[in-house]
């Protein structure tokens, strides 16, 4: 079976040689993992002229510092990681960081996101994950998708913890009324 | 009571309370719910892999190329004075080198090779009269921007030099840019200069 993205690996003769600053070895690099890290910059900022930049910028500092990945992880993860900090900092950079309030943590409460399969019915992914706030997106899509957790996603936004699970349950909060919505006008227009 | 949202979402990381498994285990409501997530997990997971619109390679590889050869100024001012010490022992050692041809294969390598810090001091100095120029723009109180021949001739060496990394001109060549580039700018700054002296000061 083929592998792509972010699950393709390479050898560790290849990484040597980018290491030791062989500028071919750097272009394999960019040519294995350039689309898989445009598709997650892309998911998380939905803004392609950004999210090419935070690649390329990436990239940049992909080789900049390179000696410092000791293979501790696979190297694919090592440059996923330098892909989500390149991105949360450019839309953090576009945009300010909304706060999370201590009145709003009260929704951490809530029973009732998971009580049927409302994205079942979903016939457009893309558009719902659209109609979501940046700080929405990239929380669920860190968390949900690519593994990370609470601590981990307050630091990227140096928040507390607390803001990266108030925000995944208003995430999912919002994305359950907009898959409903969709479900009723679709059933009204049939 | 059953799992709250949010300590459904946590149920699947390590750091999770040995009281909020066995609820899990025991609990076919919850159960339930978190199989929805589960499947609301698994659908995001379905989006496909998107291919990068451009080709940004040519400019990453320049834009490293011109940063490896600043990080080396930065290297070689710092071993300046380990060099001014040693520098009979490098001429020995260049000299030594030169006779065994043990290390340099061609003439053409050996003179790209002596070159070699002359084009990271030519870079250098650009650095420094871009900020000089930089200095005297900001220092300005009226919008004093260079005129736009000077300008357009800056910008078409600067594409000039991207093209001579990405297609791996000799040294020569892309010291020959650098130099035109520091003329250019020389020229920016004297005509700033000029302007600054000849606007009057009101107060």
């Amino acid at each position: 079976m083929n592998k792509n993205g972010f699950s393709q690996e390479l050898s560790s003769a290849l990484i040597k040689r980018a290491k030791a600053n062989d500028i071919k070895a750097f272009e394999d690099i960019y040519r294995t993992y350039s689309s898989a890290a445009y598709t997650l910059a892309l998911r998380i900022c939905r803004d392609s002229m950004l999210a090419q930049d935070v690649v390329q910028n990436a990239f940049i500092r992909i080789m900049k510092v390179i000696k410092q990945y000791r293979g501790e992880g696979s190297f694919a993860g090592w440059i996923r990681r330098i892909i989500v900090n390149e991105t949360i900092n450019a839309v953090r950079q576009k945009k300010k960081v909304q706060l999370v309030t201590t009145e709003e943590v009260g929704e951490l409460e809530s029973r009732d996101l998971f009580d049927d399969n409302w994205l079942n019915s979903c016939r457009d992914l893309e558009y719902l994950l659209a109609k979501l706030s940046d700080e929405q997106r990239a929380v669920l899509l860190l968390h949900e998708l690519e593994g990370y957790n609470h601590r981990e996603i307050g630091k990227l936004y140096e928040k507390s913890e607390s803001f990266s699970k108030v925000t995944l349950c208003r995430a999912y909060k919002k994305l359950k009324e907009i898959a409903k919505r969709q479900e009723v006008e679709y059933a009204l227009n049939r | 009571m059953h799992l709250t949202d949010e300590q459904l979402l946590s149920a699947s990381q390590d750091n999770v309370s040995s009281e909020l498994k066995l609820h899990l285990s025991l609990c076919e409501t919850c159960q339930a719910r978190a199989r929805t997530h589960q499947s609301l997990q698994e659908k995001l997971a379905t989006f496909d892999s998107l291919d990068m619109p451009s080709d940004r390679w040519a400019e990453i590889a320049a834009t490293h190329q011109v940063e490896s050869e600043e990080s080396s100024v930065v290297e070689k001012k710092s071993n300046s004075k380990f060099w001014q010490i040693s520098s009979f022992a490098l001429a020995a050692s260049l000299a030594a080198v030169l006779v065994s041809g043990i290390f340099l294969e061609s003439k053409t390598e050996l003179g790209e090779a002596i070159n070699s810090p002359t084009l990271a001091e030519l870079i250098e100095e650009n650095n420094q009269l871009q900020k000089t120029l930089k200095n005297l723009n900001e220092s300005s109180q009226l919008v004093l921007s260079a005129s736009q021949p000077l300008n357009n001739k800056l910008a078409s060496i600067d594409d000039e030099l991207q093209r001579a990394y990405i297609n791996g001109l000799s040294k020569t060549e892309k010291m020959t840019l650098w130099q035109q580039r520091i003329f250019t700018i020389r020229l920016m700054i004297d005509e700033q200069t000029k302007k600054t002296i000849k606007t009057p000061i009101f107060i």
